[in-house]
């Protein structure tokens, strides 16, 4: 048996065609660096996901008892709309892209992506984003709901919140979809010789599935937004019924980015568990070529379900029963992966490791979520339970007991990639019994409460309603999930500095990622790998005749040169924005707003744009 | 603060429960899943009290589905707990490799083709449901062919408004197209008989047709026990038709997020019985008569307020032509018709009991019982009443039986 230790290192020195990097803080403002932008989107989803916490056991605390007074229902609306707008857009999907971003390239033994300053762009254009959503707290939090039914963000009913939302919302639309487009073709032309689509390992393909979503379900939402912020901002009449405008409009946009969107967070945690339950059973993936179609599968039907969220707006029967219907078929291919990572661990030797005991209590978790869905998916059913507790446990289970669990095991499982060093085992396990038990004391008991008729998104419920218990029991929860989640934080902040170091390959694992060092070198690989399977590191440790080969010739190494000219078109993008709201600002205390400095600033940002995306091709790489 | 009070449950529940048999509740409390398995919890909103044909089919639905969901995660979790303890490394492991297998075609093909049967066999009653329920002639429990008569169906508008529900009843007046025949209820129309808000009085054993609609933002308008949610949406009208079974009180709220005081926006549903003193033909006889004249020096001066502080830029009264709005000059700001609010049992969209002291308060400080009301906000009611104008004014609605 061969060991990573035996792995080809180079001898001779590599030629390298790398321009010095900058250091200090310009080296990460520029960096064009695909493992740097991965930790940039860690550290920034991290800390939304805290906020994003934070909200939630505000309002958690107000519902733990009926009538309580500890929020307004205006302030409740807000924290819920934040709530739900940070955990979606700023704390999961980032995380996604964190991943994305170490992995893609690393797992298909490329250098770096294949746009490494559009790469860049993404990032700031995520910050960006982020930034003037929650910018929003300072002027009136948006409070219309994470999915901003039309008519209430019109003018007549919401505030500037709205404003910030939308506009932040567009803003991270441009960041996913530039990303989005960025990753197809680097899955689909960097890959190292010899690693044909079948043998790409189900975390890249799964990443490549969202990519697409994100692609083609940006768009729809994009122009969803813009027609509103023309309502707002210009006076026109899309959603204005008095004017001849349609609410449900909005409503098909929003959801045929919506649904999808379900499946960009939850297909990087399935990508995630494919790689962790092999690693940790010590077999390779039972039926990888079903777990890629089925998750294929999924990504191609699931733009053909979106109006399930519209069973209640009246769409009529042959639609109702259209999207039942595809909905439901939607529990075939997700059924295929449950069973298949059953077998994976069949027969295996697992070892517990935390990164594996939260891979593995992805699969009853997630099947919770994914069995209550089918339910939903009934409309004579979901007439009940709609805009209930009921639904609100079902997507937490996809998201929490799914999405966040399996992005846990991902945290544990990459983090040594990340950092070179490992995390504690001891805290990691804490924190799992914390999360898990938390979690399902959460949101197993809200089930009930939507079968009791609570709906979602109440700020306060009189006592004879009979909630009260439950609810207590939920906010008792949410505070052991918290908890638990502090640990984690602990866990990440002294493993960084006193972990063990990790090597190259710690988790003895099967993909090229960890044929490099720890963290791995700018240029990732000293030499392209020629891959000969899909478990190609694998292979080389324990199949004879498998091994991996160093080149005779040393390889010239091309890496792209640091650049500012991501950052400075994105902040040209951003003025244009930040315009746009100050339209809406009154320094003067008169009945109007002094629009002339937004739109001065509009139209310098705006002619900024094309100047710094001139700038950007203009320079080399 | 806001005090939300209802009157008690219907005893229909209480009998219901006993009805139950005591050890198939136990046995199925026992596995932990009494309320998530369909039983009748006796809570005020269980979507299993079903008490009509509605949510009878809503109900059915989700223990069809349930128990399949429940087979499933069972052999799932099986699986799960035996792999788990099963195939952990040994203390003493000798280091070899497990059997490396890369999959098994007869296995996928099986767990592909079983699920699929699954959702064959749910989506068969889902289609079938669907269309039942869209259905007036099955909610009145009338056999295949058989139509019902349009001018025995109770006819409500509901308007879905921040934060309350207007209800417009309905009288059945002739045929759109005559030839077409009355087995279209969408060919049916209707004239205006009187309106009333948030309390929605219907007969027991007799269908109703409530046409939901909203004057501003989207609601949803669900009362558990009798049928699901479905949303009221600016611009367009959805019919709902339901049954309720037998007399009793029934409660909900809107579903959908409709700005600050969401949570404020209850439904109380009285289902009368059609015959005896509590019928639901003297009900509306009741409504349909003009207000009561003040009694007494308070409420007189209370009516000359309601006039001269400008509620009746929104609040109708009829059988005064100084307090009575035009029917048809109605707008999204317009607010309940008061001609009997003293007949209601809460005030504020369920929010508090009727009483003069509640009703002062409501007058008095709006904003403080419902946040951001339209009755709170300064553009829509500048005009602001003290405490003794308020307590008259409510001296006079409260005797508006």
């Amino acid at each position: 048996m061969a060991s990573i230790a035996d792995l080809p290192q180079s001898e001779a020195p590599i030629q390298h065609m790398v321009r010095p990097a900058k250091v200090g803080i310009t080296s990460w403002l520029t960096t064009v660096d695909h493992k740097k932008i991965a930790i940039m989107y860690g550290v920034a989803a991290t800390f939304y996901f805290l906020l994003g916490g934070l909200e939630a056991l505000i309002f958690r605390a107000q519902l733990s008892v009926s009538n309580a007074g500890l929020i307004s229902g205006e302030t409740y609306n807000a924290l819920v709309t934040m709530h739900a707008t940070t955990m979606v857009f700023m704390a999961v999907m980032p995380m996604a892209a964190s991943l994305s971003n170490l992995l893609i390239p690393l797992m298909i033994g490329a250098r770096d992506v294949a746009f490494p300053r559009l790469n860049a762009f993404s990032l700031w254009m995520f910050i960006a984003g982020s930034l003037v959503l929650n910018a929003s707290f300072l002027f009136g939090a948006p409070s219309a709901g994470w999915f901003g039914y039309a008519p209430l963000t019109g003018n007549d009913y919401s505030g500037i919140g709205v404003d910030f939302w939308a506009l932040g919302l567009v803003l991270l639309a441009t960041s996913s979809m530039s990303a989005g487009v960025n990753f197809v073709v680097t899955v689909f032309n960097l890959r190292a010789p010899g690693m044909t689509l079948m043998r790409v390992p189900v975390m890249v393909w799964m990443l490549t599935v969202i990519q697409f979503l994100l692609a083609f379900s940006f768009p729809p939402v994009a122009v969803g937004l813009i027609l509103l912020i023309f309502d707002r901002f210009f006076g026109t009449t899309f959603y204005l019924v008095s004017m001849g405008g349609d609410p449900q409009l909005w409503q098909h946009l929003f959801w045929l980015f919506g649904h999808p969107e379900v499946y960009v967070l939850i297909l990087p945690s399935m990508g995630v568990v494919s790689e962790v339950l092999p690693v940790f059973s010590r077999k390779p993936l039972f039926g990888q070529t079903f777990v890629i179609f089925s998750g294929i599968f999924i990504g191609f039907v699931g733009f053909g379900v979106w109006a399930h969220h519209m069973f209640t707006g009246g769409m009529g029967p042959l639609a109702d029963s259209a999207f039942s219907i595809a909905t439901m078929i939607i529990a075939i291919p997700t059924g295929v992966k449950i069973f298949n990572w059953l077998g994976t661990i069949w027969g295996g030797k697992i070892r517990f490791t935390v990164a594996m005991m939260f891979a593995t209590s992805f699969i009853p978790l997630f099947t919770i979520g994914g069995l209550s869905g089918v339910m939903l998916a009934s409309p004579p059913l979901d007439l009940q339970v709609h805009d209930s507790y009921f639904v609100v446990a079902h997507f937490h289970y996809v998201l929490v007991g799914g999405a966040i669990i399996g992005l846990f095991s991902g945290m544990y499982y990459w983090y040594p990639k990340f950092t070179g060093r490992l995390m504690s085992e001891r805290l990691g396990k804490i924190h799992f019994w914390l999360f898990v038990i938390g979690l399902n004391l959460t949101f197993f008991p809200q089930h009930f409460l939507g079968n009791w008729g609570m709906p979602r998104r109440i700020y306060t419920y009189p006592p004879d309603a009979g909630w009260d218990a439950v609810n207590m029991l939920c906010t008792i929860g949410a505070l052991i999930m918290a908890a638990g989640t502090g640990v984690l934080i602990y866990n990440m902040v002294i493993s960084a500095v006193r972990g063990e170091k990790a090597g190259r390959d710690p988790w003895d694992a099967s993909t090229l990622e960890w044929l490099t060092a720890s963290p791995p070198a700018p240029h990732n690989f000293d030499f392209t790998p020629v891959v000969l399977s899909e478990r190609p590191l694998w292979d080389h440790k324990h199949t004879p005749g498998m091994q991996i080969e160093e080149p005779t010739q040393p390889e010239v190494i091309h890496m792209p040169a640091p650049s500012w000219k991501p950052l400075w078109v994105s902040l040209a993008v951003v003025g244009f924005v930040l315009g746009l709201l100050l339209t809406r600002f009154n320094f003067y205390g008169d009945a109007n707003p002094d629009v002339w400095v937004g739109y001065g600033i509009m139209i310098f940002s705006g002619l900024m744009i094309p100047v710094t995306i001139y700038r950007w091709i203009d320079e080399p790489c | 603060m806001v005090n939300p009070q209802d009157a008690s449950p219907s005893p229909l529940t209480t009998a219901r429960q006993l009805a139950g048999a005591w050890w198939s509740r136990a046995a199925v409390a026992a596995l932990g899943l009494a309320a998530l398995a369909g039983c009748d919890s006796g809570k005020q909103r269980d979507i299993f009290g079903a008490q009509g044909p509605s949510a009878e089919i809503s109900a059915w639905m989700y223990n069809y589905i349930f128990w399949m969901m429940v087979v499933i995660f069972v052999i799932v979790a099986a699986i799960f707990t035996y792999a788990v303890f099963r195939f952990r490394e040994k203390e003493n492991d000798d280091g070899a490799m497990p059997k490396q297998t890369h999959g098994n075609l007869k296995a996928e093909i099986a767990w592909t083709i079983v699920p699929t049967f699954i959702v064959i066999g749910i989506m068969v009653p889902t289609v079938t449901s669907i269309d039942k329920l869209m259905d007036i002639n099955h909610m009145a429990g009338l056999a295949e062919g058989e139509f019902v008569d349009p001018n025995q169906v109770v006819y409500v508008e509901v308007i879905g408004k921040q934060w309350w529900w207007e209800y417009d009843y309905r009288a059945f007046n002739g045929l759109k197209d005559p030839e077409a025949g009355t087995t279209d209820p969408a060919n049916w129309t209707h004239e205006h008989m009187f309106s009333t808000a948030n309390e929605l009085h219907v007969p027991a054993g007799v269908p109703v047709y409530l046409n939901i609609t909203s004057a501003d933002v989207i609601h949803a308008f669900w009362v558990p026990r009798l049928f699901g949610k479905r949303d009221a949406t600016p611009g367009r009208q959805y019919p709902l038709y339901f049954m309720a079974r037998e007399p009793g009180v029934y409660y909900g709220q809107c579903a959908e997020l409709c700005g600050e005081s969401h949570a404020l926006m209850a439904i109380k549903v009285f289902v009368h019985p059609t015959e005896g003193p509590d019928s639901y033909d003297k009900w509306v006889e009741s409504q349909k008569q003009p207000a009561a004249a003040p009694v007494g020096a308070l409420a007189e001066q209370g009516k000359e307020l309601f006039i001269s502080k400008g509620c009746i830029a929104c609040h109708s009264v009829r059988g005064d032509e100084r307090t009575e709005i035009n029917y048809a000059s109605r707008s999204r700001t317009t607010g309940p018709d008061l001609t009997h609010v003293g007949s209601r049992t809460t005030i504020a969209a369920i929010t508090m009991p009727n009483t003069k002291e509640n009703l002062t308060h409501w007058i008095w400080k709006p904003g403080e019982v419902k946040g951001n009301a339209i009755m709170a906000q300064e553009r829509y009611n500048p005009t602001k009443v003290t405490e003794e104008e308020a307590a008259a004014i409510a001296s006079y609605l409260i005797r508006l039986k």
